[in-house]
């Protein structure tokens, strides 16, 4: 190739370069223009004027919102509390931007940066560094002068709404949900095993199953709650808030009744309870086991009803949930049988300190939460609303396991958390990396020894 | 041409964008993350300097030995899976009269191409301790051998991973080695071939000898490759069970990530571009340090 030929293909990549240069370029100004959630709001949340009842120094007034906005299971319920909110305060307007299934981090750099929405949807995990940056609103004498406090939940108020500091900084809209352990009653009775009501019945039934090559719970152990779930359903017998009890030191996992809790897992753990290669199996491999009719129990949320409900079909009447954990001696089956792994997660709608009109901001997110909470019932069928539902019809049909849920939900208490929740981060990461050492086959003395160790080192 | 390379004005012109790139995107974030490495923080608030404490730390701290000797394990496995079997795959190809040595090359670079995940969701099959390919060999062949493989807590999930990272990128080792062989100036291959050299003792005697910068260049691409370490593990572990297996990679994530503890994260990051710089310099010192023309 001569060299003005060279010469000619280099300066043509040249050009070719800089006119891509300039596209991106030019790309990236048109991105600094408005984002289209803003600039094209839905339905609900579009400018509306104030209707002729509004007082009249209430001013036309739109705030920026951000919550879960993606899917149409987020977006309809979504639009039902705006356009309900709309009723009580009609000069109010939102702009939605969705929130990112992120784990929080764009929301962490917001805090950061100090650039939050006036609305917004904080996890229990943001809550330390918004409060230090002095970001969010206190909502605690909005709350106070409220007449919502009356329709929440008494769980909720008990266990989400006041923060470490006795304040509150966000609504929560999503109440406790529970950690049920499910049963295929056809494995049971294919297999002529006794549905367990005790823990030695348990283990007469991972014994049976082994023996004839059926895993007794498929237990995704590469994340570390479902096995956190799994802890909580023996260590709450020894304490009502289970494994937030040892991550709040309000009890240690050698003192006896918790060892004890300790061992029986263990016990299990050994007898072959879980299957081969548990901490490696993800969430869809070991669902699947279950959902195939392949294994005799599982151990997930409450949310998992409704793909049981698609994956079963007619055989739908086979799986239930244990009423009562099987995890204690017989003859105790009653200690602390109403306490349930899950969470009562803090967290929920926040407000950022720089939003205009505080005191009507902190009146909005709290009617704002409830519509949502109710909101979730009505066009989602969820049931864990933590304000009451009361009068409203929820326009999706429940499955029966859904019906049974929510008819013994007020007996439940859920006084823990689930494990990534733990408030202790430091104590949180380390446990559940134990947690996986016991599905492991690591041993309860050793399990318990290092829980202790763990315990004293992240002591907050 | 001459002028132009005289002034020192347009030079500096036409060095300046690469400067300002280079600075913008690899020293302003070393020398921030070395800066950071001195204070506590959270990475949203202003932290506080607390000079070598996060280096105290770490040097005391039980996960940080687990995850060095878990780099090291990587890297030599990788080291000696991907430069000895990627030699012979390169020389293998290399002879003109081995059959079908086209499509063989082609085959043994796939892995290099193919994404980390579909790789890692194909090895955790073969892994699967039920029905994983693997056991089900040692099971045909009557070996008692069948291996929980990525969930005990000795040594045998690492190499499990390892050996997975070490597949999919020996490939890309055979590339290198196959084109420095190529570039052996064939008169040194007829001399030994006059002298009766068989194949065996002309790779011994003149291929892998003045393939020493090569190698210089794969044996820092594996180690630095096995002290980096993360995606493998992510994907096919999460570092577990429990730390099992953790690389200092994995460690630097968990604190800035999951503990929000950036500054300590920072002192792991300069703690690994440290040994990666160290091992690069040991290797650059020791290794092939005559440079071979033909």
């Amino acid at each position: 190739m001569s060299k003005n030929v060279k010469k000619s293909i280099s300066a043509i990549l040249s050009v070719m370069l800089v006119v891509l240069l300039a596209a991106c370029g030019s790309n990236k100004n048109n991105a600094s223009s408005p984002p289209a959630q803003s600039s094209e709001p839905p339905a609900s949340s579009a400018s509306a004027k104030p209707s002729e009842s509004a007082s009249p120094e209430a001013e036309p007034i739109t705030y920026s919102l951000q919550i879960h906005y993606s899917t149409d299971d987020e977006k309809a319920p979504a639009d039902w509390a705006i356009a309900e909110l709309k009723k009580l305060y009609p000069n109010v307007t939102f702009e939605i931007t969705p929130q990112l299934n992120d784990n929080g981090e764009a929301l962490k750099a917001r805090i950061a940066t100090g650039d939050l929405p006036d609305f917004f949807n904080i996890q229990p995990q943001h809550f330390d560094s918004a409060i230090q940056t002095g970001s969010i609103l206190d909502l605690t004498s909005a709350w106070e002068a409220s007449d919502s406090k009356t329709k929440m939940t008494q769980n909720a108020i008990d266990t989400q709404l006041k923060y470490t500091d006795g304040k509150i900084w966000a609504i929560p809209y999503n109440g406790a949900g529970i950690d049920p352990l499910y049963y295929n009653k056809k494995v049971f009775q294919d297999n002529g095993v006794k549905i367990p009501t005790n823990y030695p019945e348990l283990l007469e039934a991972v014994k049976a199953f082994k023996a004839k090559g059926i895993v007794t719970i498929p237990i995704f152990a590469k994340e570390a709650w479902p096995i956190g779930a799994f802890f909580d359903m023996f260590a709450m017998r020894a304490h009502p808030k289970g494994m937030l009890a040892l991550s709040n030191g309000e009890i240690k996992a050698s003192d006896p009744a918790m060892a004890d809790a300790i061992g029986k897992m263990a016990e299990l753990i050994k007898a072959g309870i879980f299957q081969k290669g548990a901490t490696s199996a993800d969430y869809d491999t070991a669902r699947a086991m279950f959902h195939q009719g392949k294994t005799a129990m599982l151990i997930n949320g409450e949310w998992d009803i409704g793909e049981m409900v698609k994956d079963f079909g007619a055989d739908i009447g086979n799986i239930d949930f244990m009423d009562v954990y099987p995890t204690t001696d017989a003859g105790k089956e009653d200690m602390n049988k109403d306490y349930r792994p899950g969470a009562a997660e803090m967290g929920g709608i926040a407000v950022s300190a720089k939003v205009k009109n505080p005191e009507l901001a902190g009146q909005i997110a709290i009617a704002l939460t409830e519509k949502i909470a109710q909101g979730n019932f009505v066009k989602a069928g969820r049931i864990d609303s933590t304000f009451s539902v009361e009068g409203l019809t929820s326009e999706i049909e429940m499955p029966e396991m859904t019906k049974k849920l929510l008819a013994n939900k007020p007996s439940y208490k859920v006084e823990g958390t689930v494990e990534h929740s733990l408030p202790n981060k430091k104590f949180a990461t380390g446990f559940g990396e134990l947690l996986q050492k016991l599905v492991a086959g690591e041993s309860a003395a050793d399990f318990i020894k290092e829980v202790d160790k763990l315990q004293a080192e992240t002591k907050q | 041409m001459r002028n132009f390379k005289n002034n020192p004005v347009a030079t500096s012109i036409f060095v300046l964008p690469a400067v300002l790139t280079f600075s913008m995107i690899v020293a302003y974030p070393l020398i921030s993350t070395l800066l950071k490495s001195f204070y506590e923080w959270d990475g949203i608030t202003a932290g506080t300097f607390i000079g070598f404490g996060n280096f105290s730390r770490l040097f005391k701290d039980d996960l940080f030995y687990t995850s060095l000797r878990n780099g090291f394990i990587f890297a030599l496995i990788l080291t000696v899976f991907q430069l000895g079997l990627g030699t012979v795959m390169a020389l293998t190809i290399l002879n003109g009269k081995t059959f079908g040595r086209n499509t063989l090359r082609r085959a043994y670079f796939i892995p290099v191409v193919l994404s980390v995940t579909v790789v890692c969701q194909l090895w955790l099959s073969m892994y699967n301790p039920e029905y994983g390919l693997f056991n089900k060999l040692f099971e045909l062949l009557g070996i008692s051998y069948r291996q929980d493989w990525l969930s005990s807590m000795s040594v045998t999930s690492i190499i499990a991973v390892t050996m997975v990272s070490s597949w999919q990128s020996m490939g890309y080792q055979m590339a290198l080695i196959y084109a420095g062989a190529k570039s052996i100036p064939e008169h040194f291959y007829e001399a030994a071939k006059i002298d009766g050299a068989t194949t065996f003792q002309t790779h011994m005697k003149i291929t892998i000898p003045l393939l020493a910068e090569t190698y210089k260049i794969c044996l820092i691409f594996c180690i630095n490759a096995g002290l980096n370490a993360f995606a493998h593990m992510q994907i096919m572990t999460k570092g577990g069970p429990g730390t099992s297996t953790y690389t200092l990679t994995y460690m630097m994530t968990r604190s800035a990530f999951r503990l929000d503890e950036y500054g300590y994260g920072c002192a792991i990051a300069v703690t690994l571009v440290l040994q990666c710089l160290l091992v690069t310099l040991i290797i650059n010192k020791f290794i092939a340090r005559e440079r071979l023309t033909y």
